[in-house]
């Protein structure tokens, strides 16, 4: 333990892993902070660069970006009422108040403290938890990952939102392209259809700058330019210790919300930054002023939608499942470096693990630092206008999605996925599902075809022991859930559609 | 919300054909069976007729949503109005639909276009275009601005993979100058 500590210290202590961690929070924070940009967007950009690196230095870029992700979003939001994220929404309501009065600094101040806070709980769950999940994952044989799969598919209503078969539709596309190339088993060919580039699969880069990065800038021009609204003055009064005192209790509530929730595949920053809110509100003294800009909003907000961030990796590294559509990128970015999360790497790459744990503690005081010294600059750079960001970006998409293969064939992969996801957006299908199922679809269909393989074509060895049966239970339970929520939301919008309702 | 549920129906029954059409003429075309299959849930195409069968599921379920969402706006009082909030299709965007369309149409067609240039204009020039032709069409008409950028990230971007990354980019006509 001790000599795996010490050499992941030795691993990760270089220059280059030191300045990547700051330029990955810094960049996070600048795409959370411009609105129209997503953090899977600038992940999706980021990774074509991580090639040549370290796998070390390469998945600390990534994860940087993740985590400035999460906390960028807040600054637009206090600022300009236009969250950079989905999760920043909720800061929102009391931060914007807030710089109505003048108080922005105060609401940023603020934010950034319980961001980094909720941060660096969210760390040292995923430090202490991974471990032990991933020893016990150690019993897994293909039946168990094969169930253990199912279950986290079900992470799809998680992220299809209120579009449930639409989801669906869009898992299976993914799952169908990533049945593209040779048969594993018997290896033959699969919608080859004579293009040789095809027997290897599609890449994975050019399907997630295609769907992530492009319909955003197809979309940008089928609309018209909003007018370009200039931020306003930050104040010159910061929140003190006093305030942070004063939002404690609503900050580690939220922490441990966003730790719960992140760990639960699919449940992201959005629903934990509104439930550490509303639970703030609840049970605060000022509950009155919640909505009006209330400090203790913006750090119960910020606190939930940060404290999934450490968290979301926990079942990534212990079991090889991405939590959200970034971690799927993650998973990604592994593969593409040859490593495959899980209980597998942890016997065998725990080094590189311990290595990647520095560098994520080492994201939170970066984020604290970015944060404090450079809100008023990043804000600026937030306000680039989307006429040149969108074709920039644009270029960027290009000279990644070639540079993955050097392969022109990868830039037209890229533009028909485009063509795909604007198409899915116009038409109001997510496509995180496309991408999560096109990432699992490989393991899942693999783990299958063994199970049998190992049985002999009995479907019995999926119901072999406990471990496959909690997975089924947790499956039906997770589909009980989501279609009984689903069934109620109709009967709601039927009553709200009712005369005189 | 009739139109909407309209919109749901039509894209239900149309991922219910695609499915259809996958299940019966793609798989069949595409997937290469081998002689001997001793497990039916071996054979390459099962995997992806289970997920085919799954779509067709899905598009039921969509044209299902739809039909619930058509007789509830029946029993609305008001006359039913698409919501601000959904985009259906060119529908709701801020651009009259054929201008929107139009432009949809010239990116696409521009981004195509690239990918068959790239061979003889090379990745830097082609970028270049390409950039002054998206900045122009997003409304710039500064060239003090459009065209230091168009040269700039290109080239910047070019020096990065080339040189730090040790990617090849091809240059088309200007090779030479590499």
């Amino acid at each position: 333990m001790i000599e795996n500590v010490t050499d992941a210290f030795f691993l990760f202590l270089s220059f280059e892993n030191i300045t990547i961690v700051f330029i990955g929070v810094l960049i996070g924070t600048i795409v959370g902070a411009i609105p129209g940009m997503t953090t899977p967007m600038g992940v999706a950009l980021a990774l074509p660069f991580t090639f040549t690196m370290q796998p070390v230095t390469g998945i600390l870029l990534l994860l940087g970006i993740y985590k400035g992700g999460l906390y960028g979003g807040s600054i637009t939001a206090i600022l300009l009422k236009a969250p950079g994220t989905p999760a920043a929404s909720c800061t929102v309501l009391d931060g914007f108040p807030m710089t109505q009065r003048g108080e922005a600094r105060r609401a940023l101040d603020m934010a950034l403290y319980a961001s980094c806070f909720a941060d660096f709980v969210s760390n040292l769950s995923l430090i202490l938890l991974t471990g032990f999940l991933a020893t016990f994952a150690l019993r897994f044989g293909p039946p168990e990952f094969f169930t253990l799969i199912v279950f986290s598919l079900t992470i799809i209503a998680g992220v299809s939102g209120d579009r449930l078969a639409k989801g669906v539709f869009s898992a299976c596309l993914g799952l169908l392209l990533a049945t593209i190339g040779l048969d594993t088993i018997y290896g033959t060919e699969r919608f080859i259809f004579g293009e040789y580039e095809l027997m290897a699969g599609l890449n994975f880069i050019p399907v997630l700058i295609g769907l992530f990065a492009l319909p955003e800038i197809i979309d940008h021009y089928a609309k018209t330019s909003k007018d370009h609204v200039s931020i306003g003055a930050l104040g010159s009064v910061g929140a003190g210790f006093a305030d942070f005192r004063h939002c404690f209790k609503s900050i580690l509530r939220g922490s441990l919300i966003g730790v719960v929730l992140g760990a639960i595949p699919g449940i992201g920053g959005a629903p934990a930054a509104f439930l550490s809110y509303s639970e703030a509100r609840r049970t605060s003294k000022n509950k009155d002023n919640f909505g009006k800009g209330e400090i203790e909003g913006v750090a119960a907000a910020e606190a939930g939608n940060n404290g999934v961030a450490g968290a979301t990796m926990i079942p990534l590294l212990a079991l090889g499942v991405p939590g959200d559509v970034i971690t799927a990128v993650i998973l990604g970015a592994f593969m593409i470096h040859g490593l495959k999360p899980g209980p597998v790497m942890f016997s065998q790459n725990l080094t590189m693990i311990y290595a990647i744990f520095i560098g994520i503690m080492l994201s939170s005081v970066y984020l604290f630092v970015i944060g404090k010294f450079s809100i008023r600059a990043i804000s600026r750079i937030a306000d680039v206008p989307n006429n040149l960001l969108y074709p920039i970006v644009l270029v960027l998409c290009l000279f990644g999605a070639y540079a993955v293969n050097n392969s022109l064939f990868d830039i037209l992969v890229m533009t028909i996925m485009g063509t795909v996801g604007f198409a899915m957006l116009r038409l109001e299908i997510p496509a995180a599902p496309f991408l999560i199922a096109f990432i699992l679809g490989p393991l899942l269909e693999d783990s299958f075809r063994q199970s049998l393989l190992l049985s002999e074509g009995s479907y019995g060895i999926f119901f072999r022991n406990a471990i496959c049966w909690v997975f089924w239970t947790l499956t039906a339970l997770s589909l009980f859930l989501l279609v009984r929520g689903n069934l109620r939301d109709g009967r709601t919008n039927e009553v709200a559609n009712k005369p005189n309702a | 919300m009739t139109q909407k549920a309209n919109h749901e129906i039509i894209l239900g029954v149309t991922i219910i054909v695609l499915a259809a059409v996958t299940a019966f003429v793609v798989v069949p075309a595409g997937v290469v069976m081998p002689d001997n299959i001793g497990v039916l849930a071996l054979a390459p195409n099962f995997w992806p007729l289970v997920v085919v069968a799954m779509a067709g599921l899905a598009g039921a379920l969509i044209v299902a949503h739809g039909l619930a969402d058509q007789r509830q706006s029946r029993h609305a009082e008001a006359a039913p109005v698409l919501s601000d909030d959904y985009p259906v299709v060119f529908d709701a965007v801020d651009r009259p639909f054929f201008e929107a369309l139009a432009r949809v149409v010239a990116v696409l067609a521009a981004l195509f276009a690239l990918h068959f240039a790239i061979p003889s204009t090379g990745i830097v020039f082609g970028a270049f275009i390409i950039l002054v032709f998206l900045i122009y069409l997003a409304g710039e008409r500064r060239w003090r601005v459009i065209l230091p950028i168009a040269v700039v990230l290109p080239l910047t971007l070019y020096v990065f993979f080339v040189y730090i990354a040790n990617v090849p980019m091809p240059l088309g006509v200007f090779e030479s100058i590499r």
